[in-house]
């Protein structure tokens, strides 16, 4: 097993679990690294003096907050250190909530909890108590000087932490304007067979990142001196398929009866966006036919 | 919307069918220009029956006869009261073929003619159903047999909707089928009955029958959701792209033909390609199979058709797909009859 990135105790009440911390996730992503384009040899990063136009050494450095364009604040190391939480080394779990009153946006990074030298038991216990509560405990730990919030939740034998951000951290709906629509009844019938069209269940491996996969064949055919193959680039489109039910809907509530002549049916009641677009490929289809045809059939 | 109204009896005997095999292979032996005598008294002059139609398989005008005579009984029904768009190939599949909506000046005693609006103009269409009149288009050089989606006396309405899946050059049938299977769960999700059939070349056709009452647009607009559901689910194997350079290795799925005026070749239609095929219905358990419509030609169609029957029956017999999952119980339409 990998070497813990944390070490100390999940505490709470009077109970003290040790624990460590190990990292549920990883970037799955190539990495790369900088070259110079002409030799191939790697480029190197120097911090240069904006002023003088020389590199300064690490030990000549300060960490400078920006309170106006160009006009610093300089904070010390003793400043940092004044600013930091007592290293407590713990877990401290404040309160357990119910998971679903904690929405999306608060999550960061998980981390695996794993017991500590002696701690098996007691992890076993309290990873049971909270599997049967159905509840999250709501925990902070300090990481690095800094203070974080973070959720403790039993997944399959882990206790998992998943570090959050704050109320602070969140940019506020209001930032934004959210449509609130008259929706008929009906409507919302359409849009929910839609929705249930694609209800299942979650399986992530369903999914997988097609971007990496794609650099990954690029970065082996190169090794073998090939050209890759990829899948073709797919411009996505999303036709509009509650517009195009509300159009069905239409065009039966005109049947039965007989219908003004058209050429290409779809093109006429043009106002509706949908209808256009697609009235629009019809008309270049109607006066494509023959051409169309003919490649259609000669095949 | 009710069930939809039977289509003109064509039923044709299994002893006209015998009979006029004979007199086609002696119209051929005797140089290939002659008269067919029908049941009823109905003649029909034919010609150059022995004019190589397919140079690769070597398979003659005559041949396009015999196959229409045999599957007659079974493709009759499908063009009944169908205005009738005809592709002509004079010279044969490897030459330049041209289209015929109007019907011929002329047509021999017995070939039904109508005028039929098409939405733009009434012109008069040879309208489908008789033997007379299959023979008569085969005479034509008319390869394959396009029917309208609606009959005439309701040129408004269709009896079903169509989606054509459109491979691009050289990709296996096998994607073909893995489409189809897509629009399939498309159309059983939205509870409509539907029947496939190959093209008769690379593609695939799926039919969906539709109850009486159901215009174009409906149709359209139906096959357009089902259409993008499959392109949006799979962008990668199927599209809706018109344009052919836009659509790269992807599978065209197909709802542009739902308009009036526009045909896709009949079941039981033969191909102007260099395999002959004939468009052929499937099972789903065949879509689900590996099938490779290269089994299915003008030399092997008897056969298929001995051992599967005539799966197409089903389709005119199903009462149609509800289009009404789209409905609103609107407010005003709370005394309006809604079928089943």
């Amino acid at each position: 097993m990998a070497r813990a990135l944390w070490k100390g105790a999940l505490a709470f009440g009077l109970v003290n679990i040790p624990v460590e911390l190990h990292t549920a996730v990883r970037d799955s992503r190539p990495r790369f690294r900088l070259l110079h384009a002409d030799d191939k040899s790697p480029v190197k990063f120097e911090r240069v003096c904006v002023r003088e136009g020389k590199p300064v050494a690490w030990e000549s450095l300060v960490k400078g907050y920006e309170y106006e364009k160009g006009r610093f604040v300089v904070l010390t190391k003793e400043d940092f250190r004044a600013a930091a939480l007592e290293k407590t080394r713990t877990v401290d779990i404040r309160s357990f909530v119910k998971g679903e009153e904690i929405d999306d946006r608060f999550f960061e990074s998980s981390y695996y909890l794993t017991p500590g030298k002696g701690g098996e038991r007691a992890y076993a216990l309290l990873r049971e108590a909270i599997r049967e509560s159905g509840r999250v405990g709501v925990a902070t730990i300090v990481l690095r000087d800094a203070q974080h919030l973070a959720a403790l939740e039993v997944v399959r034998d882990a206790m998992v932490l998943t570090l959050m951000r704050y109320a602070e951290e969140l940019v506020d709906e209001s930032a934004f304007t959210f449509p609130r629509a008259e929706i008929r009844k009906s409507e919302l019938q359409m849009a929910r067979s839609l929705v249930d069209q694609l209800a299942d269940t979650w399986d992530p491996n369903q999914y997988s990142d097609e971007y990496r996969a794609n650099l990954m064949k690029i970065i082996k055919a190169k090794l073998k001196g090939r050209t890759p193959h990829l899948a073709e680039h797919v411009e996505p489109r999303q036709a509009e398929v509650v517009d195009l039910m509300e159009r069905l809907r239409r065009s039966l509530e005109g049947s039965g009866r007989s219908r003004p002549s058209r050429r290409a049916s779809t093109t006429g009641r043009g106002a509706r966006p949908a209808a256009r677009r697609a009235g629009a490929a019809v008309k270049g289809h109607a006066r494509a036919t023959r051409p169309k045809a003919r490649r259609r059939r000669a095949a | 919307m009710s069930a939809r109204k039977p289509p003109a009896r064509t039923a044709v005997a299994a002893t006209t069918v015998a009979d006029l095999l004979g007199q086609i292979d002696a119209i051929d032996g005797r140089g290939g220009n002659g008269r067919l005598e029908l049941p009823g008294g109905q003649r029909l002059d034919v010609t150059n029956l022995r004019k190589v139609f397919w140079p690769a398989l070597k398979l003659t005008k005559g041949d396009l006869f015999r196959h229409y005579v045999r599957v007659a009984p079974f493709l009759l029904p499908a063009l009944a009261d169908r205005p009738l768009v005809m592709k002509r190939y004079p010279n044969g599949v490897a030459a330049q073929p041209f289209y015929q909506h109007r019907a011929p000046e002329a047509p021999p005693a017995g070939v039904r003619i109508e005028v039929v609006a098409t939405g733009t103009e009434r012109r008069p269409h040879v309208i489908g159903g008789a033997l007379l009149t299959l023979l008569y288009t085969s005479q034509l050089a008319s390869i394959s047999q396009d029917p309208w989606f609606s009959r005439v006396g309701s040129e408004t309405d269709i009896d079903h909707a169509a989606i054509d899946l459109d491979p691009p050059d050289g990709l296996p049938y096998a994607r073909v089928l893995d489409v189809a299977r897509w629009v399939r769960d498309e159309l059983a999700a939205l509870k409509a009955p539907a029947w496939p059939k190959t093209s008769g070349s690379r593609g695939l056709h799926i039919y969906v029958p539709m109850r009486q009452g159901t215009p174009y647009d409906a149709g359209f607009i139906f096959s357009q959701i089902v259409a993008e559901r499959v392109a949006q689910k799979h962008p990668r194997f199927a599209t809706t792209e018109r344009s052919i350079g836009a659509r790269g290795k992807r599978i065209y799925v197909d709802y542009m033909q739902n308009v009036r005026g526009k045909t896709l070749a009949s079941v039981y239609s033969v191909r102007a390609n260099e395999f002959a095929g004939v468009s052929t219905p499937l099972t789903w358990d065949e879509v689900d199979a590996k099938i490779d419509p290269r089994d299915f030609t003008l030399g092997t169609f008897a056969a298929r058709l001995e051992s599967a029957g005539d799966l197409w029956t089903d389709l005119r017999r199903s009462k149609g797909a509800n289009l009404r999952f789209a409905e609103t119980p609107a407010p005003r339409g709370r005394g309006r009859a809604v079928a089943k």
